[in-house]
């Protein structure tokens, strides 16, 4: 065999060895729902069936009895915010979990006052070991709350703009919003207790503001009022969903996953499969077509 | 080579460096950390300024506030070693905020009383506000102490003055003087409320108060008359304002020329069996001055009511939206009283009606019920004599299951369309006018149910390139009624898409004709040349001129004796040399059919092979001697040389 066509038979299988081996690899990045590592969202979906949504447009249509768990790490197209916006005006349940990202962006499309602020809730005193994993006491009675004593959030948020009657979770006395990033309270910075998460009605369906998405995370999600409060999460609706279309992914490895996942949806499209069938065609024929 | 160098190196650049523009895409702030790894530490800055703002609070007479402010530290998060301290000191400073509290509210109560002429009712304040001083001292002394001791613990004493946590634990310690003037404060304040009460004590003439009622038993809203007397040091006190306090009501009354008093009062209906009543005197005006104020004995009435009995039954079992039969009785009532019965369902009112004795309401719970355990309350109004009576029945409100026959193929063909036609019930009744939903993939269609609960819906199976394929039919059922369940039912269909099977098949066909026409050509080439043998071909054209030889040359002389040779061979074995046939492949086919000349040409092939192939050259006698065996064989062969 001639040194070229050696070489590229060998790329070719270390190529495809590597595709297996990042396809069968689990993730390590931030929610990704089959990371079952500290940072994951593993654990939930395991432990309360939820199933994953690879895409908005994939939401049922008929989706009363339904909940969706949002978490915005992506920015969205319009058709998405006008899916979404149909998914809860139409009796869906969507709870949307954010600190620092896009969640703004649904709020504003479906016309709502209330905003994430996008700035760290710290809390120097009412806290689990420091002041960047508050402990949210202050919760008002609801099916959502039942049963919790405190929530542990990690790097969270504060809403704004909630109505005391749309709130079901305050944040302590000696919480704060870290405006200026300098880690502590500063002249002007908004002080405890603040608004962490909050529903709303909506048309037929109704929006849950969750100001730290953290919350799911396998290492939260096991706390005991975090436990709780994610079993009351699942049993809002018949049927669970988590959007993975807008998670975080970074690293080459969820890329290259991604990539392939894409690549097994696209050789399921009609195109696709044409494509396969003519490709597999060429190859068996290609003797006879040499004659 | 350099050129698959080059793509590798791209795509080795493109590997490292994707990734990252998608991290830019994403928040610059850590989402979080692994709370298993998250170091401890305590805000201690944070923990000294909200002692001072408490104790700033305390200081400004707002303990309530300041005590709230203690009761959110219990939300702390307290390493072990300075936990118990904190709790202690939280403990201690409530208790401090408590007493000086309430030494400080007795003590404006005591004043508030001495101002009144209420000599007697001031001295339990008095008193309460001397015991709350004390208390307050002593544990404002343990604070200063735990204080000192929270200092040490966080090391305020090893930090330089200006360092900010020393800073912050000064300005503790001085919060903790003002409690000490607070304290002050109070004991100047108990020395004037003291000397006011035994100045009082010494200038006024007690009053003397009675009261008197008949009957001591009376229904609600009957009347009963108050009697007694006012007067001091054994002379009455004529044409004074008293008041009869019945139950926290006060009424006024006036005494007579010999301060006797009467007075007619209506019992309220209030459905308890013993109602409080006393008369009370204030000295108003020159009184003030003379006489301290009075307080009867209380006196008790004995009220009288009928006790009310609900009773009632509930299905365990309601359905929001239906409406739902409650039979009861309400007693006593068969004697012609009216009684409002009201239902609650937890905290929403449902119905309100006038009965009498036994009822029976129809009512609906509202469609937005949730599924679950809730309470019904049925509430009989008081109604004059009639005590009012409450009743709580438990019910559960669930939705009714909905059933659905959908007969739908489990095999279709795509492109083409799916058609259900099916039928809604629900224990045994058809379901109208429900929202019908089906969903294949992107298409989807709506239908609603008729009267019998049947519907038509229709969906197209899409076209799409794909063979088969296993499609997922999603129908959903939406009941008009809130008392129906939403149903929702996914079938698995297998789709075959007719167009790609034929456009494979007619692939595959083609490829099988052309396998088969290959199989059949060669078994019949086989056969044709085993069945007889071949006309005589001609000898294929080996002459020495063709192959490039010269006849003068002696490798020439051999290849044209075996040339020679070959051709009288081959005419008499009727087997043609082919062009891919080896000398030695033709010498072994042919000499079978020849025997009587198999030595001479199987040795004339010998020496055509040596001048083919060998690098020496043969000798002269070796052409002869091939010339030989050629003019051999033919003469064996046609007997002529």
């Amino acid at each position: 065999m001639e040194l070229r066509r050696f070489l590229a038979v060998l790329a070719l299988a270390v190529i495809v060895l590597l595709l297996v081996v990042i396809w069968f690899s689990p993730s390590d990045r931030d929610f990704h729902t089959d990371n079952p590592s500290w940072n994951g969202v593993r654990k939930m979906m395991d432990g309360y069936a939820v199933s994953p949504l690879t895409s908005l447009s994939t939401l049922p249509v008929s989706p009363r009895g339904t909940a969706l768990i949002l978490i915005p790490y992506y920015d969205f197209v319009p058709a998405e915010l006008e899916q979404l916006q149909s998914f809860v005006s139409r009796g869906g349940t969507l709870i949307l979990a954010d600190d620092y990202a896009h969640g703004n962006r649904v709020l504003e499309y479906l016309g709502l006052k209330v905003r994430f602020s996008g700035q760290a809730l710290l809390d120097p005193l009412s806290n689990y070991k420091n002041k960047w994993l508050p402990v949210i006491s202050r919760l008002e009675p609801d099916r959502l709350t039942d049963g919790v004593k405190a929530l542990t959030f990690n790097h969270a948020t504060a809403l704004l703009g909630v109505e005391t009657d749309n709130t079901l979770a305050l944040s302590s006395q000696f919480s704060f919003l870290d405006l200026d990033g300098d880690g502590a309270w500063s002249q002007g910075e908004p002080t405890g207790p603040l608004p962490v998460i909050s529903q709303h009605a909506l048309d037929d369906g109704r929006l849950i503001l969750i100001s730290d998405p953290s919350l799911f995370i396998n290492s939260m999600a096991g706390m005991e009022g975090n436990r709780q409060f994610i079993r009351n999460v699942a049993a809002i609706d018949a049927t669970l969903l988590i959007d993975r279309s807008h998670l975080p992914s970074t690293d080459l490895r969820d890329s290259v996953k991604n990539l392939l996942a894409q690549a097994r949806g696209y050789l399921a499209t009609p195109v696709g499969t044409f494509g396969l069938v003519i490709l597999a065609l060429a190859f068996l024929l290609r003797p006879i077509w040499h004659r | 080579m350099k050129k698959l160098l080059v793509v590798i190196s791209i795509i080795a650049l493109g590997g490292v460096f994707l990734p990252g523009l998608v991290t830019l895409a994403q928040p610059l702030r850590t989402p979080h950390q692994n709370p298993a790894a998250a170091k401890e530490s305590l805000d201690e800055l944070t923990l000294m300024l909200y002692y001072t703002n408490v104790l700033g609070m305390a200081a400004a007479g707002q303990y309530e506030d300041a005590r709230s402010l203690l009761d959110n530290l219990k939300l702390a998060r307290i390493p072990g070693e300075m936990r118990f301290i904190i709790e202690r000191y939280n403990a201690v400073s409530g208790q401090l905020f408590r007493q000086l509290d309430t030494g400080g509210a007795s003590l404006d109560k005591a004043l508030a009383m001495l101002s009144e002429n209420r000599i007697s009712e001031a001295e339990p304040g008095l008193e309460q506000a001397d015991a709350a001083v004390r208390e307050a001292r002593s544990l404002l002394a343990e604070l200063e102490a735990a204080t000192d001791a929270i200092g040490e613990k966080l090391g305020v004493f090893a930090v330089p003055p200006a360092n900010p946590l020393r800073q912050v634990y000064d300005r503790l310690k001085q919060g903790l003087e003002q409690p000490r003037h607070r304290l002050d404060e109070l004991g100047r304040l108990r020395q004037f409320v003291d000397d006011r009460h035994e100045a009082r004590s010494a200038d006024l003439v007690p009053a003397e108060l009675s009261l008197g009622i008949t009957p001591t038993t009376a229904f609600v809203g009957d009347s009963v008359t108050a009697r007694g007397w006012l007067g001091a040091g054994g002379k009455p006190l004529p044409e004074r304002e008293l008041s009869l306090v019945l139950n926290e009501q006060p009424l006024s009354i006036t005494t007579g020329p010999d301060g006797s008093y009467v007075a007619d009062l209506t019992l309220p209906y209030e459905y308890d069996p013993g109602l409080a009543l006393y008369a009370e005197y204030v000295p108003a005006g020159a009184d003030m001055n003379n006489y301290q104020a009075a307080k009867s004995p209380p006196v008790i009435i004995h009220t009288m009511f009928y006790p009310t009995r609900l009773e009632a039954l509930a299905p365990a079992a309601v359905h929001p939206g239906l409406p739902v039969t409650i039979s009861g009785r309400v007693s006593p009532g068969d004697g012609g009283v009216e009684r409002t019965v009201s239902v609650r369902l937890d905290d929403t009112p449902l119905i309100e009606k006038e009965v009498r004795g036994d009822f029976s309401l129809e009512l609906t719970l509202p469609a937005q019920t949730p599924p679950g355990d809730h309470t019904l309350t049925l509430l009989a109004a008081p109604r004059g004599r009639y005590a009012g009576a409450a009743l709580g029945l438990p019910i559960s409100a669930s939705r009714l299951p909905v059933r659905a026959s959908l007969p739908v193929p489990s095999i279709v063909l795509a492109p083409g369309t799916i058609r259900v036609n099916g039928q809604v019930h629900a224990d045994g009744s058809p379901v109208k006018d429900a929202r019908i939903s089906l969903k294949l993939g992107n298409s989807s269609s709506v239908a609603k149910t008729s009267a019998d609960g049947t519907f038509t819906a229709s969906v197209s199976t899409p076209f799409d390139l794909s063979l088969t394929s296993t499609r997922g039919l999603v129908i959903a059922v939406e009941p008009a009624e809130a008392w129906y369940a939403p149903f929702e039912e996914a079938r698995q269909i297998f789709a075959i898409n007719m167009v790609n099977t034929g456009l494979l098949l007619a692939g595959l066909i083609w490829l099988g004709a052309v396998v088969y026409r290959r199989g059949r050509a060669a078994p019949a080439r086989l056969r044709r040349e085993a069945a007889a043998p071949p006309p005589p071909r001609p000898a294929p054209v080996f002459t020495g001129r063709k192959a490039g030889y010269k006849s003068d040359d002696t490798r020439g002389g051999i290849l044209s004796a075996y040339l020679s040779g070959l051709a009288a061979i081959q005419g008499a074995a009727g087997i043609p040399m082919t062009p891919q046939t080896t000398l030695r492949e033709f010498l072994d086919e042919a000499t079978p059919r020849l025997p009587a000349v198999a030595r001479p040409f199987a040795l004339l092939t010998g020496m055509a092979e040596t001048a083919l192939y060998s690098a020496r050259r043969p000798g002269e006698t070796v052409a002869v001697s091939a010339r030989r065996l050629a003019d051999n064989i033919r003469e064996e062969l046609h007997g002529a040389p």
